[in-house]
């Protein structure tokens, strides 16, 4: 796989940097985006005038892709060679020499130099331990070096913590000079230096540091103590990414990282990765009980959640309280709002891709935090030099939350319980070969009444290999099994005892190759194939007396098999297209017992002329057709970018819900003769700018969607146990269409976004839908069409180890269904319901608050701790989930439901060892 | 641990709340739209059907009756009854109706309104097995037990209270308007009855037990203390035969109502008919009428069956005796919101009364929530 080396400007960080004090002013300033080592020389060189030396088989699977700005050649070089082994050496005539490892010497002592010849210096340093500690230290002038005529010298060394511990990140400067390195991870740095005196500041990432006054007479070695204890760096924010929401081609992806989801205040001080990403423009959900999403207009069914390979089902605990992830596993999230990467697909509306960690490669670390509601604990690292794992399990200590819940209703004698468990590991078979290994499983355990039980849980397994054809070609298989099952297990009384249970699994395999064609083109291809199996309900009385009757509805079986191909082509500098073709066969397969209707009449019981019996593995209905993922980037100037996409997708499985917010109960179903593929198309247009040196990113995105074949039902279905769903299925329509404003601030002590998202979700019962049609068959407003939605996120440095944060949100409340008029019906007032969602609750507005608080960090202590703590609502505004009237005694009584209508602080430990 | 976790339970549980009232702003048109409930008996009992029109969600009354219509019940092959008023929008025909062919009920509200149901074809169910009760901690539920068959397998369930009360104080005198005074009472008015009409839809699908049985099928619960089994309760358990549409719709009024707002709740369904406008087929009615023969079972509980049993009645918490002075009887009692209870004896040496002990009307005359006359089903 080629490796794209992504900069910024100006790193804080990198490995013994050396620069000389030559004029190196000659500034540069373009874009060069997959560029290969070789390109990018010959660009520079071209306009710069400066040579370049080097081996080419050394920086064969170097590659360029940054934009520059009025940059120096080392500051470009330097971000390139970032993470290699390779060093660099400009002399005087502007020659520029790589070699690995080791710099050239640029200025040799006058009795070695001499004209046309360059020797590698190999002779040892001139080397005087130098220690120091303490104001003696700072005020005395230490010697470096022995007497030479040389004109400058490297001195290096290493900077030590109190504890003899190297400390990393430090910046090495010269004063009155530019003339700056930074120590590595053993705390090492080296410097050339004019000779002569000089006073050399060492200072720590953002802090205070050491001065000393130096006399150079030579190369040699200085070392340094610190006095107090410092920040440890474990974590660093990546910033090389800057430039990427302009320069990448597609649009519509938002990705966020851990350490920014810990900043969002959140529910009981779960991290939640799910609830984050809602922070985003144009991700809504229908109310805050649920951590089902809708992206664009899209239904919450319409997500791919995936964890590492793994799809996952039901992504929650707790009913939907919070995503089913545990946070200290969890790398980042990349979500994908306008279509998916063309490997990718049989989703309508988004991918949400979970990246979860494979573990550090230098040393076992653990991690977790105790919650008011879970605890959680992870550990990571190196098995061997080639094993790296990570594994973690969360919990819940026991079930008071349901007392939080809907206060002295039915609730009442709630219990709950989850789990979550990870396990990844990554084994590296040798430079061409990499073997992943991941397990997911969590559960979850609850119920509202003492006598009923409600479990669902999801079990994901998936081997990956990754192999090196050779540097431009590279090829990923993975193979996996994903599961997911609910339950419900009654036993009221002995009589009526019953279990209903409903399953999923699939078999995956999904083989996907990357071929660096040349720099222009780079191609992606293969082929993904996911067999399904499911069973959508089977009921058993439990042993006893119990009089239920078993029912079962018959398992579907499916074939979903795809071949995609898709080229991220560089037409010029500027222009770029990534463009895709995914083509889906899908076939719904035997063992299976299909109904035949009547034509031109609604399909029930009496318009049945036969059912037909078909055989194990024989196709009963097969669709087919093509996926279209086109992206398009033209690059306005290095700032600023202008995309669109089209992008069409298919969807050949659907929940069964008829409830407003995903219910722990939904079932899915499998494409057949009657319940054909949704089909979506998205039309989007963005522009991206980036000003103040990438500080702040801002961009505008509108898009357009329609979707058919989307499941509406008749009134009164049943969905539960139902053995011809199909006469209950009303195909539907959807279009949805918006705007999403996003300002970011990416960097400095206050940091943070504003959204704003104007967005309509629109839903129709299909016009050839006979009989029945959902408010006389005219566009609808969908559950979650909330037009406008602003956001703010917050977070300011108070100091390097307090940071409060704010997050606050603004929508128009959801649409819902009320009564237009009551009646009396068996001795009580009922209600009667005419169009759908034609009122809606009122609007939504929330603010938290969180702090986070770094404990100390000093090296002896076992742990490193931090708490974070906040209030959830600090409003304590009631934001109404839903509205609705219900008799009480007869007589009906309007109520709203707010799910967190109440300041709720929350308070976590968390801890590092 | 855990005396922390539950100073953390209380702290968390005040800190959240849920369900409040709320009434949001909804256009109020009155549609008027008609109302028919009802089920045309084959069996033994009266065909009752009741007619009203829907009102406006925040209307102080719960439905218009409409009491001005004819109504007809029509067999398939012969016949044509004739359902009277009774007023209040109640109509009933009295006698079996002919067992073997199907019927329809005809209403006109007008000249230019008649409504129609569809042929209805009768449903009959095997008898209620047996009706009876549980105590336990939360108070006294009530069961059934019975059986579909071939012929069967929806049912309606419904129920009918009916309990015998007694107010907190005894009057035996009442105020003679006519010659201003106290006099002694005719007639007791400390017990009464008091019915009601369960609200509680019970659905049966008898396909989905063994044998189609129906066993342990709660139909109501009595919460503790309540007055209904402070001397002696009864309740009659109504089973209606319903077709599958009927069940749906009874299914949609159930859900409509009851299982409506929380996070799970199905979204609300549109309510179907099985009548029509003639003139003006579009017009949306709702009911859903039935044909068949219903079965019906009552049983009596008496407090001694469950006790201990204390009965608390919020509206008896007011309930105080009051001592009025003769010069003050016309001005206490005239009004009729105080009752005479007895006179308050003498205590000191004989003569004139020291006055009366009275109580406020509520807490003495049990007509104010219920009817002295016995029901005729009522055993002692």
């Amino acid at each position: 796989m080629s490796r794209y080396v992504f900069i910024v400007i100006l790193l804080l960080f990198g490995f013994q940097m050396k620069l000389n004090a030559q004029d190196q002013s000659k500034r540069i300033s373009g874009t060069f985006l997959g560029y290969s080592f070789e390109r990018f020389v010959e660009r520079v060189e071209k306009e710069t005038g400066y040579q370049f030396y080097f081996d080419p088989s050394l920086l064969e699977d170097v590659n360029v892709s940054l934009v520059a700005e009025d940059n120096t050649i080392p500051q470009l070089l330097n971000s390139i060679f970032e993470g290699t082994n390779l060093k660099y050496s400009i002399f005087e005539d502007k020659k520029i020499f790589i070699t690995p490892e080791k710099a050239m010497r640029t200025r040799f002592p006058n009795a070695f130099l001499k004209a046309d010849e360059v020797k590698r210096d190999t002779s040892e340093h001139n080397q005087e331990e130098t220690y120091g500690i303490g104001a003696f230290a700072q005020n005395t002038v230490w010697k470096v070096g022995s007497q030479t005529d040389a004109e400058v010298a490297e001195i290096s060394g290493k900077v030590l913590s109190e504890e003899n511990l190297p400390v990393i990140g430090v910046t090495v400067s010269v004063r009155g000079s530019d003339l700056r390195t930074i120590t590595d991870e053993n705390g090492k740095y080296a410097l050339i230096v004019p000779t002569g005196r000089h006073v050399i500041d060492f200072n720590k990432f953002g802090g205070d540091g050491e001065r000393r006054n130096v006399d150079v007479q030579g190369p040699g070695s200085f070392n340094v103590q610190f006095e107090e204890d410092y920040i440890t760096l474990n974590e660093y924010t990546v910033t090389y990414k800057d430039t990427e929401n302009v320069s990448k081609v597609s649009s519509g992806t938002v990705s966020m990282q851990m350490n920014t989801m810990k900043k969002l205040p959140a529910v009981l001080g779960e991290v939640d990765v799910i609830r984050s990403v809602m922070t985003m423009p144009g991700v809504q959900s229908v109310g805050e009980a649920s951590v089902g999403f809708n992206v664009r207009g899209g239904a919450a069914d319409q997500n791919l959640i995936m964890f590492n390979d793994a799809t996952i089902y039901n992504p929650s605990h707790l009913f939907g309280m919070f995503s089913a992830f545990n946070s200290d596993l969890v790398e980042g999230v990349e979500l994908y709002k306008a279509g998916a990467p063309i490997e990718y697909g049989g989703r309508l509306s988004s991918v949400l891709d979970v990246k979860g960690k494979y573990g550090n490669s230098e040393k076992i670390k653990g991690s977790g935090g105790i919650g008011l509601l879970t605890s959680r604990l992870a550990i990571d690292g190196p098995l061997n030099d080639k094993t790296t794992f990570a594994v973690g399990a969360r919990t819940t200590y026991s079930d008071w939350i349901l007392n939080l819940l809907e206060e002295g209703t039915e609730f009442k004698n709630g219990a709950a319980s989850f789990y979550d468990l990870n396990l990844s590991v990554k084994h590296t078979l040798n430079d061409k070969n990499e073997i992943r290994l991941n397990a997911y499983s969590s559960g979850d355990e609850f119920r509202f009444t003492a006598d009923t039980t409600f479990s669902y849980q999801n079990r994901n397994f998936n081997i990956g290999w990754n192999h090196q054809f050779n540097d431009d070609f590279s090829g990923d298989l993975v193979v996996g099994y994903d599961a997911y099952e609910f339950g419900i297990e009654s036993n009221s009384d002995p009589s009526n005892a019953y279990d209903f249970g409903f399953g999923m699994s699939q078999f995956h395999l999904r083989n996907n190759f990357g071929y660096d064609l040349n720099n222009k083109h780079f191609l992606k291809f293969g082929l993904s194939s996911i067999l399904y199996d499911l069973s959508p309900g089977s009921l058993e009385p439990q042993a006893g007396e119990s009089l239920v009757l078993p029912d079962r509805v018959q398992s579907e079986r499916a074939l979903e098999t795809s071949i995609f191909i898709g080229d991220e082509w560089e037409i010029s500098n500027k222009f770029s297209v990534d463009a895709g073709l995914r083509y889906v066969f899908y076939q719904f397969l035997g063992p299976n017992t299909v109904s035949e209707y009547q034509e031109g009449v609604l399909p029930t019981e009496g318009s049945e002329i036969r059912t037909t019996s078909y055989g194990s593995g024989e196709i009963i209905q097969p669709y087919h057709g093509p996926e279209f993922r086109v992206n398009a980037r033209y690059l306005v100037n290095n700032t600023t970018s202008i995309k669109a996409g089209i992008n069409t997708s298919r969807q050949h499985i659907h929940m069964l819900t008829n409830t407003s917010s995903i219910s722990p109960t939904d079932t899915w179903k499998l494409s057949d003769r009657f319940v054909r593929p949704q089909l979506g198309q998205q039309y989007s247009l963005g522009i991206f700018k980036n000003m103040r040196k990438n500080l702040i990113e801002t961009s505008l995105e509108v898009y357009y969607r329609d979707m058919s074949n989307l499941l509406d039902y008749r009134s009164g279905a049943t969905l539960i146990l139902n053995k011809n769903i199909e006469r209950e299925i009303l195909r539907s329509q959807g279009r949805s269409y918006g705007a999403e404003v996003m300002l970011k601030k990416t960097e400095g002590r206050l940091n943070g976004w504003v959204t704003y998202t104007y967005s309509r979700s629109q839903l129709r019962t299909d016009p050839g839908e006979i009989g029945q049609k959902i408010n006389n068959g005219n566009f609808y407003s969908s559950n979650f069409d909330q037009p406008h939605d602003v956001l703010l996120f917050l977070n300011y440095e108070l100091t390097k180890r307090i940071s409060p944060s704010l997050n606050a949100n603004y929508s128009t409340g959801r649409p819902i269904t009320l009564p237009v008029a009551k009646f009396e019906y068996q001795g009580s007032e009922r209600v009667f319901f005419s169009e759908r969602n034609a009122h809606r609750v009122p609007d939504f507005f929330r603010i938290d608050l969180a702090v986070n608080v770094e404990g100390s960090h000093k090296l002896k202590k076992l742990a490193h701790a931090s708490w974070s703590f906040g209030v959830y609502n600090v409003l304590g505004r009631s934001n109404p989930y839903s509205a609705y009237f219900t008799p009480v005694n007869g007589v009906l009584q309007g109520y709203q439901l707010s799910i967190f209508a109440r300041p709720i602080p929350f308070v976590t430990y968390n801890f590092k060892f | 641990m855990r005396k922390f976790h539950y100073i953390l339970i209380l702290t968390l549980i005040s800190l959240i709340g849920c369900r409040e009232l709320y009434e949001p702003e909804i256009l109020e048109i009155d549609f008027g739209y008609l109302v028919v409930e009802g089920f045309i008996e084959i069996g033994p009992g009266d065909t009752e059907i009741r007619l009203s029109q829907t009102t406006t969600i925040y209307d102080s009354i719960s439905s218009v009756p409409v009491s001005n219509a004819e109504v007809f019940v029509e067999g398939q092959q012969q016949g044509n009854w004739r359902v009277m008023p009774l007023g209040n929008g109640n109509y009933s025909l009295a006698g079996a109706l002919p067992e073997g062919q199907n019927y329809r009920l005809i209403v006109y509200l007008d000249d230019t309104r008649k409504y129609e149901s569809e042929w209805i074809e009768p449903l009959y169910a095997p008898e209620i097995d047996q009706i009876f009760f549980e105590r336990s901690d939360d108070g006294v539920t009530i069961y059934a037990d019975g059986k579909g068959d071939v012929n069967s397998q929806y049912f309606l369930w419904t129920a009918n209270e009916t309990w015998r009360f007694q107010t907190p104080f005894i009057s035996g005198f009442e105020w003679d308007s006519f010659n201003n005074r106290i006099v002694p009472r005719g007639t007791s008015v400390n017990f009464c009855y008091s019915s009601q009409v369960s609200q509680n839809l019970i659905l049966t699908d008898a396909a989905k037990t063994q044998n189609r049985e129906i066993k342990n099928l709660e139909i109501l619960r009595i919460p503790i203390n309540s007055e209904k089994l402070g001397w002696k309760y009864s309740v009659e358990v109504r089973q209606r035969p319903i077709d599958a549409r009927a069940h749906q719709f009874w299914d949609i009024i159930k859900r409509n109502s009851e299982d409506i707002g929380g996070l799970f709740s199905p979204m609300p369904s549109i309510v179907e008919s099985n009548l029509y406008n003639v003139n003006n087929p579009s017009e949306p009615v709702i009911g859903f009428v039935g044909v068949g023969k219903s079965e019906r079972k009552r049983i009596f509980i008496e407090t001694a069956e469950v006790r201990p049993w204390v009965v608390s009645v919020p509206e008896y918490e007011i309930c105080e005796i009051l001592e009025v002075e003769p010069s003050r009887y016309q001005e206490i009692f005239s009004g009729g919101r105080v009752l005479p209870l007895q006179e308050i004896p003498l205590t000191g040496p004989p003569g004139p009364p020291p006055g009366f002990y009275g109580a406020r009307r509520v807490c003495a005359d049990c007509r104010e929530r219920g009817t002295l006359n016995k029901p005729a089903f009522w055993v002692d």
